[in-house]
């Protein structure tokens, strides 16, 4: 099991750019992340996760394409790399046995 | 597309962002915003689209993203726990409220000066703890992930004493310049010296690297600038533990005795185990140095003349049916109580008090056929007392011999004696310092 624990924000950051698997840059992450979780994100706490999870090599990226409508400034695309895989594969088996662990009477 | 010739986000927020944002992320995070900025104005409109740009750019000013703050010092900022924060917070807090306690409402205490003294005396005297809690919080910062003692963070110690010692020694400069007491002005000079022979002291500590041209300071240069720092330091509390004795009185020069030399040596010992190995957590401890004697200066610079503005008119309101009691003395028996204990028969069952927790009771005075009525607060370190007093004649009945014919309303300074009365916004209240 991974040392690194993750925080929500981090956890749907991550997913998402698995989501978006080789389309996954700034505001592409953000247009996704809001119509699948109805809140808004904003591109400094997106950046910040992002450089973070990069820096503890649970992502990596690369520069992409450039297009006028972002002044002549490329993408920069994310990347789930193998680490980045395991923690977010531990951190479902843990959700999922919490999950299991619940009595159906706590539903009730 | 073609975009309008306006069609453009803000010029001065897109260079605040290229100023502050790192180099490496600074191509792809501009390209995001502005794309985002023109999906904004096609579906919100242009003013939306750019007030929403400089949010998005205000809320991107943060470690991570920030130049020159990255990894190392977003690490040990991060690891600074909510716990530790509200720690620093709490403390400067209370550094407040003991400074102002004497001005709060509240039932009297004496204990309040006590506690206002305190605070205060960390304002005017821990000032000097400034620079070296800069220099060391710097230094928490920048701490390196390799062992202390390597010769970069050698080099990097010494250029921040040398930084701290220059704050110092301009302080004392700009001291021996306006300051006017010959005293003072030559204890200054003389610390300035000693900073000054420690300066050439350790540039003779240079030392030549192996092998090299390339030369370093040496442990003995960081040990004679801090010495002196030291020795600075110690001289001005001394002389200032002085000029404190002989103005605000023995119990806040004694608090300083005991307070500042502790606080000073546990200071410079924690500096000292800087030379042990890397330390993952950060040491909020240097943020304390800089933060309380900062806040209480300032408290003490801004805030003693309102608040005791305050406390003030609220004493003079809390007299109010204290003066209405004894006016209606007068007009039942045709004169004024001997002494407020006087009152007790016909209308009060309570004399009002203040109700100021730096201000004791009322005093009540018959001067013949008319009578004053005063309380008195203790202002700051360096005052002794203010006199705030109530008088419908306003002093003419204590006036005698040549001073008979003084007319009140002609002097604007309302000098009387040594002293200068202030007014107030209530009728027949004034006030006056006692130095």
């Amino acid at each position: 099991m991974s040392q690194y624990h993750l925080g929500e924000f981090e956890e749907v950051v991550l997913l998402t750019v698995g989501i978006l698997y080789g389309e996954a840059y700034g505001i592409a992450i953000i247009d996704e992340m809001e119509k699948r979780l109805h809140r808004r994100v904003s591109i400094g706490a997106l950046q910040t996760v992002l450089r973070r999870l990069e820096n503890k090599g649970l992502l990596d990226s690369i520069l992409g394409d450039a297009t006028s409508i972002r002044g002549g400034k490329r993408k920069r695309y994310f990347s789930l790399t193998q680490n980045g895989q395991r923690v977010l594969n531990d951190a479902k088996d843990q959700r999922l046995a919490l999950w299991k662990a619940i009595p159906k009477i706590a539903f009730k | 597309m073609n975009q309008p010739e306006n069609d453009k986000p803000p010029y001065k927020v897109l260079a605040f962002f290229r100023w502050f944002c790192h180099p490496d992320y600074r191509e792809d995070i501009e390209g995001d915003l502005l794309e985002q900025f023109h999906g904004r104005v096609i579906r919100k409109g242009l003013r939306k689209a750019k007030f929403l740009f400089i949010k998005d750019v205000l809320l991107l000013f943060r470690p991570g993203i920030i130049r020159g703050m990255q990894s190392r010092a977003q690490q040990k900022i991060m690891n600074m726990k909510k716990v530790h924060w509200i720690k620093l917070v709490a403390l400067n807090l209370l550094i407040v409220l003991m400074i102002l306690s004497p001005f709060i409402p509240g039932p009297s205490n004496k204990a309040v000066k006590l506690f206002s003294v305190a605070g205060q005396l960390m304002g005017l005297m821990g000032l000097f703890l400034v620079p070296i809690g800069l220099a060391w919080t710097i230094i928490e910062i920048r701490r390196f992930e390799k062992a202390v003692d390597n010769e970069a963070n050698h080099k990097f110690h010494y250029q921040l004493a040398n930084t701290a010692i220059l704050l110092i020694a301009v302080i004392f400069i700009m001291a021996v310049v306006f300051v006017p007491n010959p005293m003072p002005k030559s204890t200054f000079l003389f610390g300035l010296i000693l900073q000054v022979a420690a300066f050439i002291l350790a540039r003779k500590r240079i030392k030549k690297r192996e092998n090299t041209d390339q030369r370093v300071p040496d442990q003995g240069a960081l040990v004679i600038l801090a010495s002196s720092a030291t020795a600075c330091i110690v001289l001005i509390y001394f002389f200032y533990l002085l000029f404190v004795f002989f103005t605000a009185g023995i119990i806040p020069a004694m608090l300083g005795i005991v307070l500042l030399p502790a606080g000073l040596f546990w200071a410079i010992r924690q500096i000292g185990k800087l030379k042990l190995p890397y330390e993952r957590k950060f040491n909020s401890v240097p943020l304390y140095l800089v933060t309380i004697p900062l806040i209480a200066f300032l408290t003490f610079k801004f805030m003693m003349e309102p608040i005791s503005n305050f406390s003030r008119d609220f004493a003079i309101k809390k007299s109010e049916a204290l003066i209405a009691s004894i006016e209606d003395h007068k007009s039942r028996t045709g004169e004024y109580p001997k002494s407020l204990q006087d009152l007790y028969a016909y209308s009060l069952k309570k004399i009002p008090k203040p109700f100021i927790m730096g201000i004791g009771d009322f005093r009540y005075n018959k001067i013949n056929e008319y009578y004053s009525l005063s309380f008195s607060q203790w202002l700051h370190v360096g005052s002794l007392e203010e006199i705030v007093l109530y008088d419908k004649n306003n002093l003419k009945n204590s006036l005698t011999g040549e001073f008979a014919k003084y007319d009140y309303s002609f002097d604007l300074w309302r000098v009387k004696g040594a002293f200068a009365s202030h007014d107030t916004k209530y009728d027949n209240w004034r006030y006056y310092h006692c130095d």
